[in-house]
């Protein structure tokens, strides 16, 4: 039974059992980091099969970014199935320090990027995150990536956003241009928890829930997908 | 470009632009100037007491984020530590405005901490000592996880 905090989006619905099921294993503080890493992979999967459903992605180029910490997972699953669907993918993969000292400081500056040649009028923008809530890190990875290319399309993709998420991120930026964001989420929260997590959410801080250790640690982290793209070439 | 105090205040004041590039370790852009003029205020906030301007800077320069030089002589990294790096294929370096930067296949990024600090000195010591092979290897030490 879906939690009465909580909304599932029509591309929920449309995806079946396997994206509650998936949902729930977030929100089960008791699952393991493999079924924590498996439920988000199931989870890109089924966004990124919506998306190019709706989507003419074949032959088109997608530029898709995301964090560290989202890579494996939640962007492997993403990856796998918008190449699967004929998509020339271009990955980006964004180190972010979060800096939240001060109720009004909450800063996210890119330590570290890895870019795979994009286009500069680009089809297709996908900026993938775990869960939105206040929108810093997205704000900063959009801002920072519409500094230098202007995609035809705007996509915002996160399983679980938190209630108003989507008016804070437009805020963020000019009118003519956040008035073409599209948003890709599975789940909609009405609440936070007394830790300032949205409930229920991604079942807490997405780092540890991995296993990748906290903020510094996951930081650390070459993710695989970035490793191997990068061997066999990818930027060249 | 985001926070309309922060656009208006650029927006007439220039010079407050050409003084964020000349701390600021990162290429002059909209975003990290925001970045740069907020990890500022963050260093002024939590500040005590009286400061001058050097102690902000060089507070506000602690890492892990890289946005802001030290202010201070600037260093060239040690012969050993350059050699430990050359011996990566593919990848360089540059120290910028005290800080390491660097990039391979692809990756382009910052050390954790300035070179400067003792964070640095400790990383320096951890790839001299261990001669990483792999940029797998390095990058561990290089995000300060020493």
């Amino acid at each position: 039974m879906t939690d009465p905090n909580r909304v599932l989006t029509d591309v929920a619905k449309s995806g079946g059992a396997d994206v509650s099921k998936a949902l729930d294993t977030l929100g089960d503080i008791s699952a393991s980091p493999d079924q924590y890493r498996n439920a988000m992979r199931t989870l890109g999967g089924i966004m990124a099969d919506a998306f190019a459903s709706m989507e003419p992605v074949s032959a088109h180029t997608v530029c898709l970014v995301m964090t560290v910490e989202d890579a494996d997972f939640l962007g492997s699953g993403v990856i796998e199935r918008l190449e699967k669907a004929g998509a020339d993918l271009r990955i980006t993969c964004l180190w972010n320090e979060r800096i939240n000292q001060k109720p009004w400081l909450d800063i996210a500056p890119i330590v570290q990027e890895y870019r795979e040649p994009v286009p500069r009028d680009v089809d297709y923008l996908i900026v993938l995150k775990s869960i939105i809530s206040g929108a810093c890190v997205v704000k900063t990875n959009l801002q920072h990536m519409l500094e230098e290319i202007t995609p035809k399309e705007i996509h915002v993709m996160a399983p679980v956003m938190l209630k108003g998420a989507e008016e804070r991120l437009g805020k963020e930026f000019p009118p003519h241009i956040a008035q073409h964001f599209h948003y890709w989420a599975l789940a909609v929260d009405a609440q936070k928890d007394e830790h300032g997590n949205v409930f229920p959410g991604i079942g807490g801080e997405v780092y540890t829930r991995l296993g990748l250790g906290g903020a510094q640690q996951k930081n650390a982290i070459l993710p695989d997908v970035v490793a191997r793209r990068m061997e066999r070439g990818a930027v060249t | 470009m985001s926070d309309g105090g922060i656009d208006s205040l650029f927006a007439n004041h220039g010079e407050l632009l050409d003084w964020l590039d000349v701390i600021s370790v990162r290429p002059a852009r909209p975003s990290t100037r925001e970045q740069t003029f907020q990890r500022l205020l963050a260093a002024w906030a939590t500040s005590k007491g009286v400061v001058t301007l050097r102690q902000l800077i060089n507070s506000a320069s602690t890492g892990p984020d890289a946005l802001i030089g030290p202010i201070g002589e600037s260093v060239e990294i040690s012969q050993e530590l350059a050699d430990a790096l050359h011996a990566i294929p593919d990848f360089s370096f540059e120290v910028r405005r005290n800080h390491l930067a660097f990039a391979y296949r692809g990756i382009t990024g910052y050390a954790a901490y300035h070179c400067l600090s003792d964070e640095f000195a400790e990383m320096e010591a951890a790839i001299i000592a261990r001669r990483p092979s792999t940029f797998g290897e390095l990058h561990q030490i290089l995000r300060g996880q020493v």
